[in-house]
């Protein structure tokens, strides 16, 4: 008997963690066009910054990509410091522990060389929609 | 006439393609040096060092020309920040008689957003260093965004402060 309180005094104390763990995560949803020439262009932004209270995790999910690719991710700190660039896919995360507080901005792009403009002049632009747990 | 037409709308796709192109890879406005305005009461060795760095160079050249300014104070201040407070945790472990949390460099004039910014890494760094153990302020200064990819000594080596604390992601 005396276990079973304690197993599920134990229990209750898991659940109470876990919902104030989700309780302190905010996310956020957000989209902007990248390039799918990262030899000759740079990360794009849509310039929303996310303010981290506590020191944790921050992970940036790609929902979804248009036309479908890899992208690179990372993002930017006010004082230009970065998180390590990750590649992703539709439907993956990115995510990075133990990561100071602070306001980040999220930057995408494709990894790799993909013709994104058919028959037009250079490989052109995507649409890169995200999700950001922060 | 159809075929004038079709050709004339495909031209002024590919031209707004090309102009959407050119907008795109147009570089920053500014060309930062240690004497640009607004980088007074910096160190000029640490600015030089910053200005240099291609990592950072890639996100200065990304961001916003308004928003450049305070972005290289930021990071020259808290490369300073991170260096003393490394230099301070070393001692601790050294002494065992705990430190006080460094002052955060501030410019001349320090550009909007910049005080917020500095007063927040002094009361994060500071709870660390006031918490009393060393392995609270060695788990801040392995944070990501924050002290880690700070190099500890650049006239050295390239080794950062994560890598001489051994961090792992």
């Amino acid at each position: 008997m005396k276990k079973t309180h304690i197993a599920l005094a134990f229990a209750g104390a898991l659940l109470a963690t876990g919902i104030a763990a989700s309780a302190n995560a905010a996310t956020g949803t957000g989209s902007f066009t990248a390039t799918c020439d990262p030899a000759n262009y740079g990360f794009s932004t849509n310039g929303v910054a996310y303010q981290h209270s506590t020191k944790g995790t921050l992970s940036i999910k790609q929902t979804d990509t248009d036309p479908e690719l890899t992208s690179s991710v990372k993002a930017v700190s006010q004082n230009g410091n970065s998180l390590s660039v990750k590649n992703v896919s539709d439907g993956e995360t990115a995510s990075w522990s133990n990561v100071l507080s602070g306001q980040y901005k999220v930057y995408a792009r494709s990894s790799s060389q993909v013709n994104c403009n058919g028959w037009l002049p250079g490989n052109g632009n995507y649409k890169f929609e995200y999700k950001i747990t922060y | 006439m159809q075929h004038r037409r079709r050709y004339r709308y495909q031209w002024v796709l590919a031209a707004s393609v090309v102009a959407t192109m050119s907008a795109c890879s147009s570089g920053p406005d500014a060309t930062w040096t240690t004497d640009s305005p607004g980088l007074e009461g910096l160190p000029h060795e640490v600015v030089a060092e910053r200005l240099a760095d291609p990592e950072f160079r890639e996100n200065l050249d990304l961001t916003s020309p308004d928003d450049q300014l305070v972005m290289i104070q930021l990071q020259v201040a808290s490369t300073v920040f991170c260096r003393d407070l490394f230099a301070s945790y070393e001692k601790w472990l050294g002494t065992g008689a705990a430190p006080k949390t460094p002052i955060f460099l501030r410019p001349g004039k320090p550009a909007s957003g910049f005080d917020e910014f500095a007063t927040k890494w002094t009361e994060t760094f500071g709870a660390a260093v006031e918490s009393g153990d060393p392995e609270v302020l060695r788990s801040t200064l392995t944070a990501s965004g924050g002290c880690d990819a700070v190099v500890v000594n650049p006239s050295a080596s390239k080794r950062t402060i994560g890598e001489w604390l051994g961090a792992q992601e």
